[in-house]
């Protein structure tokens, strides 16, 4: 599964946006500085090109609890910020869902063990218990996924995956093309232009 | 636009699957293959039309009827969003859209942000063809993600999206226990969707091990997208010299991604004018600082033209930049004792040594 063009043409577009507005204060940035700004950057980018979705809302959140990412976000999304924090409907309803999944756990697993009484229940508490740490350690790992039932997390957790990874990939073509730029730029100039350059200042 | 409405009540996955498919055929431009969420991702799946008939015992099947229907009718939203909806590829999905819209109480019970939502996703959804089965997962884990395992006949008067016919067929016959076994059978769907995204997993079928590598590679890709933002700021000094020589001459080397050159181009119409007066500014600092690493013969190599180059960096303002450069280097610079290296070395020497001062 890939994403598709029209994600990497927003995320591209929004991230050289963002540069572009944020390039005046990065000459005053130290390199950790400079690196949590763009990493920044990228993230609000991926979110704002893949639109609202669990994970994209969450990140944002999660993005926005310091003031000062705040107001950088709210410049970057524009309108878009404030639909995307908007509290999620969605998520009232989970309490009520809750209830009803572990009744169904409850009818699920009182099955499975009536099927399997022989074997002694042990084997399956064990790897429920894998299986709920493991998604516990998901749910951490997915932004705004704490939230989220088994199904939707693994839902989110693909798509999150899938943009991570395009994130990932237009980050180096972006630094494999600012590198190969700098060299043509660097070839071009030759060095009595050079010399007369600097000497000019 | 053609806006027509349809029957909701009958309409089954399939039938909407079908009109998507039948869309398709009708040729539209959109040449990606969207099964899981048209905008968002694509995977090459066989047409998998006849399978996803035989998961679903649909009732009412051939209601092609409905495949006229195509372009998504702006007015079944109330707070319409009128450009996404037109510059969507894929009518078909809009009048989905529309159908479990209104299916669900299409009233203004759902909030405009869900209903964008729902737009954005669902009219960028391709009637991408046949992946009748991605889409119906699509709609079912739509439909999950909204009502957890809310009981079939619910309340849905908040219901987000995410309703699919299939969730109205369980609401009138299946008790609760058909509706686990779908449930789980999502779940494997999903997990089948996400052993093909994790690279390796293809040996792994067990849930624990599974949610294992998913968490591995998420992790991974986290660290990944560190590290690049980490190279990207130290490229960045000259980042914007960069962006401006890229969209001013188009002067890129052609092993580069030949996709963005026409991205960037698209947005040099963007760039106003003292954004660029701005980068050409900064240009003639960015070859003076080259100059500086050029030299690594006359001066002490790496540790003096970086720790000035560094200082300079981060630094305001051309006047104190062309200050250090003077003091340290005009003398050498006059003499001309600049030999340019070969541009690969150089290249190689200075992000790391970069890195290697900074970090």
């Amino acid at each position: 599964m890939q994403a598709t063009k029209s994600f990497e043409r927003a995320f591209l577009r929004q991230l050289l946006r963002v540069f572009r507005l944020s390039a005046v204060s990065y000459k005053s940035m130290s390199l950790q500085e400079r690196k949590s700004a763009i990493k920044l950057s990228a993230d609000v980018a991926m979110a704002s090109a893949r639109g609202s979705r669990k994970w994209t809302r969450g990140l944002i959140a999660k993005l926005s609890e310091e003031d000062e990412h705040r107001s950088f976000l709210r410049l970057i999304l524009g309108t878009e910020y404030e639909r995307l924090t908007k509290p999620c409907h969605g998520s009232w309803k989970i309490p009520r869902s809750k209830k009803i999944v572990r009744r169904s756990l409850r009818v699920c697993s009182r099955r499975k063990n009536n099927l399997r009484a022989p074997h002694g229940v042990k084997s399956s508490v064990l790897a429920r218990t894998l299986v709920e740490k493991r998604t516990h350690a998901l749910k951490r790992l997915v932004p705004g996924g704490e939230s989220l039932d088994g199904y939707s997390l693994l839902d989110e957790a693909l798509d999150y995956v899938i943009s991570l990874r395009a994130q990932a990939d237009l980050m180096q073509k972006l630094l494999t093309t600012f590198e190969a730029s700098k060299l043509s730029a660097l070839s071009k100039c030759t060095l009595p232009e050079r010399k007369a350059s600097f000497v000019g200042k | 636009m053609q806006c027509l409405r349809t029957p909701l009540s009958d309409l089954s996955v399939l039938e909407r699957q079908r009109t998507r498919a039948e869309w398709q055929q009708q040729g539209q431009e959109q040449s990606d293959y969207h099964p899981y969420d048209a905008d968002f991702c694509m995977q090459n799946l066989l047409p998998v039309e006849t399978s996803f008939r035989a998961l679903h015992s649909c009732s009412g099947g051939g209601a092609n009827e409905n495949h006229g229907n195509v372009h998504g009718s702006n007015d079944c939203f109330s707070n319409a969003w009128p450009d996404i909806v037109s510059s969507m590829h894929c009518p078909v999905v809009g009048a989905a859209a529309s159908v479990e819209e209104t299916s669900v109480n299409a009233s203004s019970s759902s909030s405009s942000r869900k209903r964008k939502s729902e737009n954005t996703r669902r009219s960028k959804e391709n009637s991408g063809g046949s992946d009748g089965k991605d889409d119906s997962n699509c709609k079912r884990i739509k439909e999950e993600t909204g009502g957890g395992a809310a009981p079939p006949e619910a309340k849905r008067p908040n219901k987000r999206k995410e309703e699919s016919a299939d969730a109205s067929k369980e609401n009138d016959k299946a008790p609760k226990s058909d509706y686990i076994h779908v449930r789980r059978e999502r779940i494997s769907q999903r997990m089948k969707y996400l052993q093909d995204l994790v690279p390796g997993c293809s040996k792994i079928t067990g849930k624990a091990g599974m949610l294992d590598e998913i968490i591995n590679y998420v992790q991974s890709l986290q660290r990944q997208v560190e590290f690049l933002s980490m190279k990207l700021a130290a490229v960045n000094p000259m980042m914007d010299i960069n962006i401006d020589s890229f969209f001013g001459g188009r002067e890129i080397n052609p092993t580069c991604k030949s996709g963005i050159i026409p991205m960037i181009g698209m947005s040099s119409e963007l760039l106003d004018q003292s954004y660029l007066q701005f980068g050409s500014l900064q240009h003639d600092m960015f070859m003076d600082s080259l100059d500086l690493l050029l030299r690594p013969n006359v001066n002490p190599p790496a540790a003096v033209s970086d720790t000035s180059l560094g200082s300079c960096l981060n630094v305001n303002g051309s006047s104190v930049w062309n200050t250090n450069l003077q003091n340290v280097y005009g003398v050498e610079f006059q003499l001309g004792r600049g030999t340019a290296l070969p541009f690969q070395s150089l290249q190689g020497n200075l992000l790391p040594n970069n890195l290697k001062m900074e970090m």
